[in-house]
């Protein structure tokens, strides 16, 4: 392990420690358009979908965070990945993921997933997120 | 230098005084491959604007260091059509069709030098018409120095 690395993991550990960071941390989901409770979402020609990741703690501490996101068609699985996957015809898909300075408050993140069909069927898509994130302390 | 980056090193400056000491923090925003016809990059008011049909514009952010210490970055950018407001948000908007714009966000393995940060956003103008958009965010930031990560905090432009 590099240097580097047992720092930010001491870092961690010390946040954790000291704020309960499991406890405080707060991961949201919401979304626009075709989307269903459960994140699927299955649409027609030219049908969209917003989905907003919203990463908070309960003490308003800045956050930095780096997140793993994956939409894939029909279900979980590396062939389905939207775009690149061997079942997948990049061609049918618009697909744009971004950090949202709009919307966030500077403390939270507020990850934006937008995914639009552009194939002539239906298309049923299914997101999948979780964040790597360091909380500030009081002595960061 | 442009308007917009003379603000964003003001606030780096306040920023890097407050949290490490000393002017380290370097901060720029370019407007690198649009067309005249695009707009001519940066506007007055602090905004980046480009319009034209079919055009493209790729924007660089650069967030660097004077004395190369190693940074991790995030950035936090939206692209609005017209004005800032998230009906306008490009593409996912209630006022925006997105088959209007082709949209990319990454951070360059290209043009960085292993210490800077390189937000590379890059918008196509797929419609039919002219386009007005607008181009702002912040990058939230860790410096490394002398071994130790001892500011988490971020930059606003424009």
């Amino acid at each position: 392990m590099s240097r580097e690395s047992v720092k930010v993991d001491k870092l961690a550990r010390k946040v954790e420690e000291k704020l309960g960071a499991s406890e405080l941390i707060n991961l949201q989901l919401s979304s626009t358009g075709t989307a269903s409770a459960n994140l699927d979402a299955t649409g027609g020609a030219n049908d969209q979908v917003t989905w907003t990741v919203t990463l908070i703690n309960d003490f308003n501490l800045r956050l930095f965070g780096m997140e793993n996101v994956s939409v894939y068609e029909s279900s979980v699985a590396s062939a389905n990945k939207i775009p690149s996957g061997s079942a997948v015809d990049a061609a049918d898909y618009q697909i744009v993921i971004w950090t949202d300075w709009g919307q966030s408050d500077n403390n939270n993140i507020k990850l934006i997933v937008f995914v639009r069909n552009l194939s002539a069927g239906a298309k049923t898509v299914v997101l999948r997120v979780n964040y790597r994130f360091l909380v500030e302390g009081s002595d960061v | 230098m442009s308007r917009e980056s003379a603000k964003v090193d003001l606030k780096a400056r306040k920023k890097t005084e407050k949290l490490v000491s000393g002017d380290f923090l370097s901060f720029s925003v370019i407007d690198c491959s649009a067309p005249p016809s695009f707009g001519g990059g940066p506007a007055s008011g602090g905004i980046l604007e480009a319009t034209g049909g079919r055009d493209q514009a790729t924007w660089t952010v650069t967030l660097s260091h004077t004395k190369d210490a190693r940074l991790l970055a995030m950035p936090e950018i939206t692209l609005y059509q017209d004005a800032i407001a998230t009906a306008n948000t490009i593409p996912s908007g209630a006022n925006v069709d997105a088959a209007d714009y082709q949209m990319l966000i990454w951070i360059d393995w290209g043009e960085t030098n292993n210490n800077n940060v390189k937000i590379k956003v890059f918008l196509r103008n797929k419609s039919a018409g002219t386009r007005t958009v607008i181009f702002i965010g912040a990058v939230r930031f860790i410096v490394e120095e002398l071994g130790e990560i001892n500011c988490i905090t971020g930059v606003d432009w424009p």
